[in-house]
């Protein structure tokens, strides 16, 4: 803890000291402003020494098939743990687990209430329109829980858009098909978009088996077909008052298999059901000093799990699940000086859950939090706040805060920001309830969490772009919770671990942007060690050792170049050994993975076409997310898009 | 008269002229050696040298017939050493181990001959024991670890022998046929394994849904596997096929667990219903009984025993007791049950020493006498803080009490997940720490209050010794 403030301390001084050498910046202009200004929500989400990074709108246009699990997996520092493609994939971000990822559409929590962690699966790209990664936990927006980050998805409305028909069609290997439209119509003071979508496939890869027999054989990949469907309407009116008011609705429904790892023979079939709504009203008001939100949400998920076998020899066995949430917000936002802003939010949720595996046939939780923060623009280039929250969690109490400075140390070129913040993360309903096993002593996970980031930008020439951008982090979580078995033939979860989390993220990126000719390299890497930093007991040999599937070293490299309407991308992405055990004795291969991608866009009065050819994993790599489950090797798929 | 001479003369002129290749008896000495007895440790090679002192002829030796698998003789003529002085050159070829053995090699120099004795003492070497570690629920992480009597311990030979990992979840090893069988719960299939050299030799993989247990021979060729599922599934452990699977459901043992055969019947420990039984010629769900006079609610993760006298015992609890319960297999019948009441804190009983409990996972084992019983229960070591450690106690088969005082102490064993008693009465506890997905323990609790530790895979839950395989 000492060293903690020791290090937080010296990044303070060291960007305060470097920024007062250098008495002629000026202005400001970091990522965490950025990300605000494209927010449709103008309050201040997140501390201004928080590291912040988007995906760019380039990628997730060349992405629209895909999962935000693949998104994520290619683009971001954030390690998905996959069980292949169209499966469980779910999320370590710096070095923390599933359920330390906090994921909110259009600011609010969709994370799962029942098990904490979500699927990135079940996420198509195509229903985004922005994708940012709030590094650490200093998002408190979203409630506690972001104990690693929070990724946040938004849908935004260009209101310089004219009206539109966008539409594409995919073939891809394996049977993999995928049809996907969007409407929008604009008049005066509204906008509507409509937007559908459809994938299946049957998923059935070829690959060796090396584990299950005597003899190595090639088998294709059982019971791992899927399919996903989904609808979203938006709706944004912009009222005579200047206020405007937005909703959305999005409705997914989704079949699934579940494979087995491979060294099981398949004598059975498990197959998931999961239908989701999504839903929000907002208003917002902005006045000449303030600004006010008011958001109403409402979020059911149901997941319906059956399992049978070729005979009848045994029964079936089947599991229905419906959680519900409704979630209200209130922002409010103000000028109190002129280089002092003001806000405050309040919000309550209240979940209920039915389940068929709870002690409880009906399970509620009521959580209502305070937020206050205050941001101040000390000078022209240098910033802070200060966030607090208070969050009332079914009787439980935690407040926390988070802080944070950022300053512009030579204007135009180098900033640099540092924050600290204290989270919390709740025992999720299933860790709770579920039966047998759920524990209602467990206490929440919580812990501090400390980075600093330098971010340098070059302009060379006209028509060349540097930037790059390295994070130091640092973070403690403590009262870490296990599903571990017990003597009692079941699992059970517990607060187990003290866990050490810290690294180093960096990101580079170099464009060329000429008439007709632009290109644009960018790099992602990120060192990530997280380990188990306290003995439970003498011969504890995980006492720091790296934690199961998060990976040390992973990073990623995207190389796109456009000229004249064609496009050609290569990707390249680096995920490095993880241990698939908490003592190191056991772990999965590191992998790399290889994409191109041609595109060529024609357009002709206003008419655009554009047909695409990507190959994934062109080296036909043989590579496993998750130790035994084996991905997808190469993949064809030919797109075609219509835009009128 | 001068003709004899000249004849002397000229013997004694060859003789002086060949007085290195006359070789008379007694000359052919080995060096290096003493009472010709070449006395080697098992490794996977030994060279050894034996130097031929006085030699001239031509040498030959040859290694007995039994023994030419493992040990291999090579001579070099003085011609070629430096020293000029012949050497036998002995290669002793071995596995991780072998029993303590003898090659005669018989050196002949056509005149002399000398036998001598090659001991090759490798039972340090031997694999003393297989410690089967379970792993983790759908991660492929089960283990074998083999243990030598010198100690030596490869922790996942099967990986490091076969390139391939073991299996999900490994619940049994047993000896059949010269081979190992491991049965893989969560993977569906019984891999076979040479124990010499722990090779893959091949699998019986099912197609049905199952989660195999515990696997008995019925006869010279078939096997009956045990099945969290309801059935009992019969395998050719020959053709390594499954014959047929069959279905307990509506019979008086739904669920069996721990098997044991004796002569044409089968006894499976049954959760909740006690001991079932069936004839090896008549398997079916309506032919199964239960043994009568069964007391207490079975503890299915303890082995049956048969013992020295032939009847077979199961551990089981009661409200405030453990009990065992003796069943004479002919008439399948409890003849004999042992209470072990607990003590209970408040009471007069409740002292430094007394029997508090038993795990629901516990163990029970015997020795190579068949004569004790050997269980884990827990004692008490602090009435105050009510804290108690566990304890290997005993029964004496003939006896109609337990030992009280305890057989062995088990300080510092965090969560006891398996126990086995060596064929010479050492207890060996399998020790799965606070059951976070690492390594655990194998160890043995010595007479002397040694503690001996070993780490082995993650969850270790059984312990066979290879003197069993037989």
């Amino acid at each position: 803890m000492q060293k903690a403030v020791a290090f937080f301390l010296l990044l303070i001084f060291f960007n305060r000291s470097f920024a007062q050498n250098e008495g002629t910046v000026r202005g400001y202009s970091l990522d965490s402003v950025v990300v605000k200004e494209k927010m449709r929500n103008k309050i201040d989400e997140v501390t201004v020494g928080t590291r912040v990074s988007l995906i760019s709108s380039a990628v997730l246009q060349g992405t629209q098939t895909k999962s935000l699990a693949e998104l994520l997996s290619d683009n971001s520092m954030v390690y998905i743990k996959s069980l292949g493609q169209g499966a469980l994939a779910t999320s370590s971000f710096r070095g923390t687990s599933s359920g330390h990822t906090q994921v909110n559409w259009n600011g609010i929590n969709i994370n799962p209430v029942m098990s904490g962690s979500f699927d990135f699966s079940q996420i198509p790209v195509f229903f985004t329109d922005q994708v940012s990664l709030y590094h650490g936990s200093g998002y408190l927006k979203g409630g506690t829980g972001a104990l690693g980050g929070s990724i946040n998805i938004g849908n935004k409305m260009d209101w310089r858009d004219t009206s539109r028909i966008d539409a594409f069609l995919e073939c891809a290997s394996y049977d993999t098909y995928t049809a996907a439209a969007s409407v929008s119509v604009r008049g005066r003071n509204a906008v509507c978009k409509t937007r559908l979508y459809y994938q299946e496939s049957d998923n059935d890869y070829r690959y060796l088996n090396k584990v299950l027999k005597l003899e190595d054989f090639y088998e294709r990949r059982k019971e791992a077909n899927y399919s996903i469907a989904g609808f979203m309407q938006e709706g944004y009116l912009k009222l005579p008052s200047g206020a405007s008011l937005s909703a959305v609705l999005w409705c997914q429904g989704g079949t699934r298999r579940l494979p087995q790892p491979i060294i099981v023979n398949v004598t059975q079939h498990e197959k998931q059901n999961e239908y989701s709504v999504k839903s929000f009203i907002e208003y917002q008001e902005e006045k000449k000093r303030s600004e006010i939100s008011l958001k109403a949400a409402y979020l059911a998920n149901s997941l319906d799990y059956d399992k049978w076998f070729d005979s009848d020899y045994f029964p079936a066995e089947n599991s229905r699940n419906l959680a519900q949430s409704i979630h209200m917000t209130a922002d409010y936002c103000t000028d109190i000086f002129k280089n002092v802003k003001l806000s405050g939010s309040a919000r309550y949720t209240h979940d209920w859950v039915k389940a068929g595996n709870y002690s409880e046939n009906s399970v509620n939780r009521n959580v209502i939090s305070l937020q206050t923060v205050c941001l101040w623009n000390v000078v022209n280039w240098l910033n802070a706040d200060l966030h607090s929250m208070v969050e009332f969690n079914d009787g439980k109490v935690a407040p926390t805060f988070s802080a944070g400075i950022n300053s512009s140390l030579i204007a135009g070129y180098l900033d640099a920001k540092t924050a600290i913040s204290y989270n919390y993360r709740f025992p999720t309903l299933n860790d709770l309830y579920w039966q047998p096993g759920g524990n209602k002593n467990l206490v929440p996970e919580h812990g501090f969490s400390y980075d600093a980031t330098l971010l340098y930008k070059q302009r060379i020439g006209n028509k060349t772009f540097f930037k790059t951008e390295f994070t130091a982090y640092m973070m403690n979580i403590d009262d870490w919770i296990m599903w571990l078995p017990t003597m009692n033939w079941y699992w059970e979860p517990r607060n187990v671990q003290n866990v050490l989390s810290y690294g180093v993220e960096s990101f580079t990126e170099c464009s060329v942007v000429c008439d007709k000719f632009s290109a644009k390299l960018a790099f992602n890497y990120t060192y990530s060690p997280s380990v188990n930093r306290e003995r439970n007991f003498e011969e504890d040999d995980t006492y720091y050792k790296q934690l199961p599937y998060v990976p040390i070293n992973k990073s990623n490299l995207r190389l796109s170049i456009n000229r004249g309407g064609i496009s050609l991308t290569y990707h390249a992405c680096y995920t490095g050994k993880r241990y698939t055990s908490a003592d190191e004795s056991y772990s999965t291969k590191a992998y790399t993975t290889h994409d191109v991608e041609l595109k060529c866009e024609l357009v002709k009065k206003g008419f655009k076409i554009a047909p695409k050819l990507r190959i994934d994993n062109i080296f036909n790599a043989y590579y496993e997310s998750t130790q035994y489950y084996p991905m997808p090797l190469r993949v064809i798929s030919v797109n075609i898009m219509i835009r009128i | 008269m001068k003709k004899n001479l000249f004849f002397v003369l000229l013997l004694l002129f060859i003789a002086a002229c060949s007085k290195d290749d006359v070789v008379t008896p007694g000359q052919l000495k080995l060096d290096g050696v003493s009472g010709n007895e070449l006395k080697l440790t098992s490794d996977e090679t030994k060279d050894s040298t034996v130097i031929l002192e006085g030699v001239t002829a031509k040498l030959s030796a040859e290694v007995d017939y039994g023994s030419k698998e493992w040990c291999e003789v090579e001579v070099i003529e003085k011609s070629q050493s430096k020293d000029k002085k012949n050497r036998l050159v002995i290669n002793v070829k071995a596995y991780q181990g072998n029993e303590d053995r003898t090659a005669y090699v018989t050196i002949n120099s056509g005149v002399d001959k000398v036998i001598l004795s090659v001991i090759q003492s490798g039972r340090g070497e031997k694999v003393r024991m297989v410690v089967v570690s379970e792993g983790q629920f759908t991660k492929g992480t089960a283990t074998l670890t083999s243990v030598t009597y010198n100690g030596n311990a490869v922790w996942d030979v099967f990986q490091d022998v076969n390139k391939k990992p073991l299996g999900d979840v490994a619940q049994s090893l047993t000896y059949l046929d010269g081979k190992y069988f491991v049965v893989l719960n969560n993977s569906k299939q019984i891999k076979v394994i040479e124990p010499q050299t722990f090779r893959l030799l091949g699998t019986v993989d099912y197609e049905q849904a199952a989660s195999p247990r515990f696997m008995v021979p019925i006869s010279s060729t078939e096997a009956i596997v045990s099945d969290l599922m309801s059935q009992l599934t019969r395998i050719n452990y020959k053709t390594y096929k499954v014959i047929e699977h069959i279905s307990l459901t509506g019979s008086s043992a739904p669920s069996l667990e721990k098997l044991i055969r004796v002569g044409n019947k089968v006894f499976g420990a049954c959760s909740s219903k006690g001991v079932a039984v069936f004839d090896t010629d008549n398997i079916n769900p309506g032919s199964i009984r239960l043994v009568s006079g069964f007391s207490g609610r079975i503890i299915t993760t303890a082995k049956l025993i048969v013992d020295k006298n032939g009847k077979i015992w199961a551990f089981a609890t009661a409200s405030g007791m453990s009990v065992l319960n003796c069943i004479d297999p002919a008439t399948e019948k409890v003849v004999k049950t042992i209470e072990i009441p607990y003590a209970v804190s408040g009471t007069d009983g409740y002292v430094e020493g007394a029997i508090t409990g038993t795990s629901g996972y516990t163990r029970m084992d015997t020795d190579r006498t068949k004569g004790k019983l050997y269980f884990y229960m827990t004692m008490l070591v602090n009435p105050t803080r009510k804290t108690s450690i566990g304890a290997i106690y005993t029964l004496d088969v003939d006896a109609d009490a337990i030992s009280l005082s305890p057989y062995r102490e088990l300080p510092g064993l965090g969560m006891m997940y398996g126990m086995n008693i060596s064929p010479d009465g050492d207890v060996f506890l399998c020790d799965c720490l606070d059951y976070t997905a690492q390594r655990g323990f194998l160890r043995e609790y010595r007479a002397d209050g040694n503690v001996v530790s070993q780490r082995v895979g993650i969850y270790p839950r059984m312990v066979h010794f290879t003197e069993y395989d037989k």
